[in-house]
């Protein structure tokens, strides 16, 4: 799995960063900097929630 | 939800359930009202301001905020209209013009710049409670969610501290006299405030100091420097959902805390459980309860038509207790609900700049105040008051400990 962030989207709502602080952190700009790209695939729920929930539908996975 | 090839005349749904903003009943507890809409009739039609539709579904919510060309945020988002004398930015702008005022801000209230605040709050909060501590009994929307916010509000944008009660009063009249479409009151509260604000910014323009309302005037928009009116704009948008919104965000949850001694002994005994709590208050009780748009064309909702022009609501309130999302106890205070996806701070590019500062001195509050005045209760329920069709919060809120 692995999990993109569309910057031309991202509005640094950081609701990602509030599901899971090790996958998401928003960073000094303002926008959402990914600490991993492939989170571990126990950790998909918490990621389509981030998907689901990012205000912007700035988030996306894509599975290889 | 929308489909713009069915043509059929206004639904039946459009009429089943009652809708009156107006009515004490609603006004006192919109909430019944909502669930009726939700199952019966998800864009229900009102006569009141003017006529509007309202949607109280949670997806049919988060797709509307999340369709700004659909749904326009530029002909106002309040109603009934709060009697500001210019646009409220950005969140009356739609894009491409709503990005060039928000990136600005973005970082100013990005949540690490926000948590370097969390001394200054507490020590704004626990000073607060000392003044009633010893007492025993409070009015707790009087003595710490009413002046909390705008004191942190007035920290931020630079303004002087003992201006707060001014502006917060000027603020509320501005929500209430919509409220009550009392028009030219709340167009009088509208021009003081903004003259309050000019003269603020006038002074930084001559005097630049290290506060926000200097950068929002070295802000660039295209390029060029922005414009005076649209800085007042920014900071009178600023002012005003900068702590309007925290006092309800904050009453509110006391309030939920108060009724319920079993959660409140819960977080005591383990205040890791606080920023949950905090979540589920602002679930059970957004105090933005609506946001109006307007369609930009002529639009098809679960059968229902909308014309062009037409002003939607989007229920927040209601969205945070659909079943849809919520089908575990969606009207009670469930402390350490599994999954909260609630929308009380909004969705799309307008949810709220300030979810960060709100969620702080909501925290801080409710971590002091167990500290300090546990097992506090309410003393009188009848001097509870709570109410309002665009903004929810507890106006008095006696309690005893």
């Amino acid at each position: 799995m692995k999990i993109c962030v569309d910057l031309d989207k991202c509005a640094g709502h950081a609701v990602c960063e509030n599901l899971d602080e090790d996958v998401f952190r928003l960073g000094d700009d303002g926008y959402i900097q990914l600490l991993t790209e492939h989170p571990s695939e126990d950790n998909r729920n918490v990621m389509e929630d981030a998907v689901d929930q990012c205000p912007t539908g700035a988030l996306s996975i894509q599975d290889s | 939800m929308t489909d713009t090839s069915d043509a059929r005349g206004r639904g039946e749904t459009a009429t089943e359930v009652k809708l009156d903003p107006n009515h004490p009943d609603y006004v006192r507890d919109p909430y019944p009202t909502y669930s009726d809409l939700r199952e019966k009739c998800p864009v229900a039609h009102s006569d009141e301001f003017g006529g509007f539709w309202m949607l109280s579904r949670y997806h049919d919510i988060r797709e509307a905020s999340r369709d700004t060309e659909l749904f326009s945020s530029a002909q106002g988002v309040t109603l009934p209209p709060v009697g500001n004398p210019m646009p409220f930015l950005p969140i009356e702008l739609d894009p491409p013009e709503h990005a060039k005022y928000r990136k600005t801000m973005q970082t100013w209230f990005s949540v690490r710049a926000i948590e370097k605040l969390e001394p200054t709050v507490r020590e704004i909060v626990s000073g607060l409670i000392d003044d009633i501590e010893a007492q025993g009994h409070a009015d707790l929307t009087e003595a710490l969610a009413g002046p909390l916010p705008p004191i942190v509000i007035a920290l931020l944008l630079g303004l002087p501290r003992e201006d707060w009660p001014r502006f917060r009063e000027l603020a509320e009249t501005m929500v209430n006299a919509a409220e009550e479409q009392d028009q030219e009151r709340g167009a009088v509260s509208g021009m003081e405030l903004m003259g309050y604000l000019y003269n603020q910014i006038e002074a930084r323009r001559k005097a630049p100091t290290d506060d926000m309302l200097t950068r929002m005037i070295a802000i660039e928009i295209d390029g060029e420097p922005i414009a005076p009116d649209a800085v007042l704009g920014l900071a009178f948008f600023l002012l005003m959902a900068g702590h309007e919104t925290s006092v309800g965000g904050i009453s509110m949850m006391l309030m939920h805390i108060a009724k319920n001694p079993e959660v409140q002994q819960r977080l005591i005994a383990d205040p890791t459980l606080i920023p949950k709590a905090v979540e589920e208050a602002l679930r059970l009780e957004p105090p933005i309860q609506t946001i109006a748009r307007t369609v930009s064309r002529d639009v098809c909702l679960h059968g229902v038509n909308l014309t062009e022009g037409e002003k939607v609501v989007l229920a927040w309130g209601s969205a945070n207790r659909d079943t849809a999302i919520f089908p575990d106890r969606p009207d009670e205070f469930v402390v350490d609900r599994d999954r909260n996806p609630h929308i009380a701070f909004g969705d799309g590019i307008h949810r709220c700049l300030g979810a960060a500062l709100a969620r702080l001195e909501m925290r801080i509050v409710l971590e002091e105040v167990l500290q300090r005045i546990p097992g506090f209760r309410i003393s009188d329920e009848s001097q509870i008051e709570v109410g309002g069709f665009l903004a929810r919060h507890v106006r008095r809120l006696p309690v005893d400990w």
